[in-house]
């Protein structure tokens, strides 16, 4: 699975896109826990996941070939 | 207040192009001018909504904006020019506004959105269009719009970023707004505004238009806009994505205006980290104790200047090789212009002065000058 990654999150990922093993994961919840141990400052910072264009919930499932994104709030006008 | 000019004693030839297209025609031009809309922020994103509004017969345009016009607002922000550095931004705009078109009634609103002047301001317009900077106005602007069900067009930007989206329009039976896409604001220190994260002149203008294209989609009852979806945009490598949304279950904003008056938004928006805060009515008893000391960590030609206030000038970059400067004071509270060079300053000198009290001031040097 690659996830699109937006804003500020850039700087913790090193990049637009990042590429995840999808084995653990079963719903939106299980996708937070991974990426909260791989990154562990995501845990201080707000963001949407964004599932096949549509902003996701905790306890939605996940499918292998879904898009996901994560995407802060800007704050810039 | 704003007194629209009728419709039939304008000259349409100046709107001809946009009037020729089949979906606009004269009725969605007599739209427009019967309309009145209010945009709060005139930087970035707000001089190109105000251009183009203005430009295209809008009836009448409201703006709110304490800031003044600075150097460095001057490469984006086209509205202005060099004569008018050191002018409060309305004043400039409504001078340059009224030149674009003399059809476009304008009003100016030079103060901060506050709870106590939020609801006077807005209840005239048909639409508010969101150009802040900053979490603490736009969840504030976001609330009063929910509570009075004024549409609220919002954008906002992140280095080479955008978002759009519009609020309170009911589509589908649905009613959404910014607290189903975001229900708490991010930390304090979490998402940097164009002062800290810099921005390209061309963004702004494209983010803007894009913002303004909304607002005239939606006077004019276009079915294509932006309601329950938000669109990021990046204009560096011009991805796009549109998020569609729902009522957010987890959101609690205010339910009445008597509720909304109590809210306290800056306490919210820095809620994490509130014992360091010191509010406007604080402020002051805090620097009237023995052995306090005002720090402004602004660089040394940002304007306004504290000259009402006994304040050190120590900019951010040059703070840790001055940290001796601030050894005699016991209580320190560091200021800049929105708050998060300020917060900055305050976790770099706790770490040297653990037994200090350190605070700083989020509203940051305008608000206590105007």
């Amino acid at each position: 699975m690659t996830l699109k990654i937006f804003g500020k999150l850039t700087d913790i990922f090193k990049n637009v896109q990042y590429d995840l093993d999808t084995e653990k994961i079963n719903t939106v919840s299980d996708l937070k826990k991974l990426l909260y141990e791989k990154f562990p400052a995501l845990k201080e910072l707000t963001f949407l996941i964004v599932m096949n264009g549509v902003k996701a919930e905790d306890e939605q499932s996940i499918s292998g070939d879904a898009e996901i994104a994560l995407l802060p709030p800007y704050s810039g006008g | 207040m704003l007194k629209i000019k009728t419709f039939l004693r304008m000259d349409l030839k100046r709107y001809n192009r946009q009037m020729i297209l089949p979906d606009f025609g004269i009725t969605a031009q007599e739209k427009l001018a019967e309309s009145s809309v209010l945009v709060v922020g005139a930087g970035g994103l707000g001089c190109p909504v105000l251009q183009i509004l203005v430009s295209s017969g809008v009836g009448a345009i409201g703006i709110v904006d304490f800031d003044i016009v600075e150097t460095d607002n001057l490469h984006r922000q086209f509205l202005y020019d060099e004569q008018d550095v050191g002018t409060p931004k309305v004043i400039a705009a409504v001078e340059h506004l009224n030149k674009m078109n003399t059809d476009t009634e304008i009003a100016a609103f030079q103060e901060m959105l506050t709870s106590d002047n939020v609801f006077s301001i807005i209840h005239n317009f048909d639409v508010i269009v969101d150009c802040t900077d900053n979490f603490t106005t736009r969840y504030l602007l976001n609330d009063a719009c929910a509570l009075l069900k004024k549409p609220l067009v919002y954008a906002s930007i992140f280095r080479h970023e955008g978002q759009i989206s519009v609020f309170n329009v009911e589509k589908d039976n649905k009613v959404t707004n910014y607290r189903d896409l975001f229900p708490v604001p991010p930390n304090q220190n979490e998402v940097p505004d164009c002062n800290e994260a810099g921005v390209l002149s061309a963004h702004s203008a494209v983010i803007g238009t894009f913002q303004a294209n909304e607002v005239i989609k939606l006077l004019i009852g276009s079915k294509d806009v932006l309601i329950h979806k938000l669109l990021s945009f990046n204009t560096r490598n011009y991805q796009s994505m549109i998020v569609n949304f729902n009522p957010c279950k987890e959101k609690s904003e205010p339910e009445t205006i008597e509720q909304f008056k109590n809210f306290n938004y800056e306490e919210f928006c820095n809620i994490r980290k509130e014992n360091d805060i010191l509010s406007t009515a604080d402020l002051q008893t805090f620097l009237n104790q023995k052995s306090s000391i005002l720090i402004d960590v602004r660089e040394t030609d940002e304007l306004p200047r504290l000259n009402l206030f006994q304040a050190l000038e120590i900019p951010l970059a040059s703070l840790g090789q001055n940290l001796k400067t601030l050894e005699n004071y016991e209580n320190l509270c560091f200021i800049c212009a929105s708050g998060k060079r300020s917060r900055k300053a305050l976790e770099l000198t706790k770490s040297y002065f653990p037994e200090k009290e350190i605070k700083h001031f989020p509203a940051g040097a305008k608000s206590i000058l105007s």
